[in-house]
């Protein structure tokens, strides 16, 4: 068995001809590597795509070569390797004595069948969409932000795709594929398009404020594992983890999906009930994104644009040289004198009381008329409970 | 205090370093409200009034608060929308919610204004509370609380925004 590294790097030079061609079909801008090739023994594959959710063909390439291609240099074509039911790190060894039997028993190959398994895109369009799952948790006061950030990435990938498989198209004659083969890649991205399209779709369509719900101690787990994962180039680890990310967001987005919902067939009453409900539960950052949306739908109603108003976060700003001075000595008539005036004002300047009483108003009027209000120290002394 | 703002640190710990901006006096109110025990008060004030009025920090409270008659003072009604209630240690409070801006006068530096988020209550029965989402979330704040309670010790704040 050679060591999968020299192996990739020496064996499959040549199949680099081919992966250029599909990387044009595959990758983002940017990615100077290339993809990780799973690779041991005598059998190695790399996943270009695998159709969809419960089961799908994988797409990869097997070594084998006829003489032929390896006088050309040219690896075996993109072709389906096997059927899987959950993608998880090859089993290459498996693979190859599968392979030996044909294609049908390289399902063996994959241990956790009868799994539920989602799509699995090409290598770098799956770290990007992971890129956008697996956020770490933040704030929620941030994670607008991530998500029009993802949705402006998701447009860019769409857009690649489109271009990337006019590349395809236009590549054939240079990179001496065959026509059937060109199709058959062009095929697969077509229907990763209709596999990514109405999954990031799903995810697109939610609104931020319906995407805050997502546990965020979940995303951070993910967010670690993926991270181990991606540093060690493990492709099919991260398409496992993103299957099972992406279950458990659908889940959380369905939650607050039907939230949401509700709270759209509602009036003004069920959504104030709602803002008031979620600053309750201290979730601010929802209360504040389902009054903007109130206040969007219903431009007419003052309250929401005064809930916008007064849930939008603090801003702090410097604000001239210091003009306040020490209270020591308010401070010390207070301790000794602040029992005597439980419920009510006292107005103070140094150790003197200009004014008490249980109204500010009151007590500002008698303190403005009997020295002015400036330097004066108004403090309220709370009743005990 | 120091006048830059950087009271603990020492200079070979420059990650640990805040440049505060302005430092005020803090007070520690313990024995002042019965056995409970209560946080720290600053001084604060609001820019269209003279005077000065003790705050009680509030890192437990949404918003800030403040009684109904310092809300007719400054001209927030307590019985507008919209409304929110709010849970306190005397039990649930209700009352409007404003955006109001409020100014920690310093001793040394600068002030700092804050356009926080204040719960106008009529049940509230307490001193003014300048608490974490309305106000506290955005500044930088250190407390030295002085050598014992009821002792004045300093209260060092910055606007997060610089």
């Amino acid at each position: 068995m050679q060591d999968s590294r020299t192996a990739t790097s020496g064996a499959f030079g040549d199949a680099e001809a081919l992966w250029r061609s599909t990387r044009l079909l595959a990758c983002l801008p940017g990615s100077s590597e290339l993809p990780h090739w799973e690779s041991a023994g005598q059998a190695r594959a790399t996943v270009f795509f695998a159709e969809e959710g419960r089961g799908g063909t994988l797409w990869g390439m097997s070594e084998a070569r006829t003489p032929e291609e390896e006088g050309q240099g040219l690896p075996r074509e993109v072709e389906p390797i096997g059927r899987c039911d959950y993608v998880t790190r090859v089993n290459a060894a498996a693979l190859e004595t599968d392979q030996e039997e044909g294609a049908s028993g390289a399902r063996g190959a994959f241990p956790h069948t009868g799994a539920g398994a989602t799509a699995i895109l090409p290598p770098q369009q799956d770290v990007s969409l992971l890129r956008f799952r697996v956020q770490p948790a933040p704030a929620l006061s941030r994670y607008t932000a991530m998500i029009h950030q993802a949705v402006a990435n998701h447009a860019k990938v769409v857009a690649l795709m489109h271009e990337s498989r006019r590349y395809a198209e236009a590549a054939s004659p240079l990179c001496q594929l065959s026509s059937e083969t060109i199709a058959r890649v062009a095929q697969n991205m077509r229907t990763a398009e209709n596999v990514v399209n109405p999954i990031m779709g799903e995810f697109f369509s939610r609104r931020p404020e319906q995407q805050v719900g997502i546990d965020p101690a979940l995303l951070a787990t993910f967010e670690n594992a993926v991270r181990f994962a991606a540093a060690h180039h493990d492709v099919f680890g991260l398409a496992r983890m993103a299957s099972e990310l992406q279950s458990r967001t659908s889940a959380a987005l369905s939650n607050a999906s039907d939230r949401v919902a509700a709270v759209e067939a509602g009036s003004v009453a069920d959504l104030n009930a709602e803002i008031q409900r979620l600053l309750s539960a201290g979730r601010v950052s929802d209360a504040r994104a389902i009054a903007a949306r109130a206040a969007s739908r219903m431009p007419g109603s003052d309250v929401f644009a005064q809930w916008q108003e007064v849930l939008a976060p603090p801003r702090a700003r410097l604000a001239g040289k210091a003009t306040g001075r020490s209270r020591r000595s308010e401070q010390a008539w207070l301790r000794e004198h602040a029992q005597d005036y439980k419920g009510q004002w006292v107005a103070l300047r140094g150790d003197m009381l200009i004014a008490a009483g249980r109204l500010l108003q009151e007590v500002r009027e008698r303190a403005r008329k009997a020295a002015g209000l400036t330097e004066i120290l108004f403090h309220f002394v709370p009743e005990d409970p | 205090m120091t006048t830059d703002g950087r009271p603990h640190a020492g200079d070979d710990q420059s990650p640990l370093r805040q440049n505060y901006r302005g430092a005020s006096e803090l007070v520690v109110l313990v024995k002042r409200w019965g056995q409970r025990p209560m946080p720290a008060a600053v001084l604060c004030a609001f820019e269209e009034l003279e005077e000065e009025y003790d705050a009680l920090l509030d890192t437990a409270s949404q918003f800030c608060v403040m009684r109904a008659d310092v809300g007719e003072v400054l001209g927030l009604d307590p019985d507008v929308q919209p409304r929110q209630q709010l849970r306190t240690l005397d039990g649930t409070i209700e009352g409007a919610l404003h955006k109001h801006t409020v100014c920690l006068r310093a001793i040394v530096g600068e002030n700092v204004a804050v356009d926080a988020s204040w719960l106008v209550s009529r049940d509230w029965r307490g001193p003014i509370v300048l608490g974490w989402m309305g106000f506290l979330q955005s500044i930088a704040f250190g407390c030295d609380p002085g050598v014992t309670l009821d002792d004045v010790g300093t209260f060092y704040f910055a606007p997060l925004s610089g």
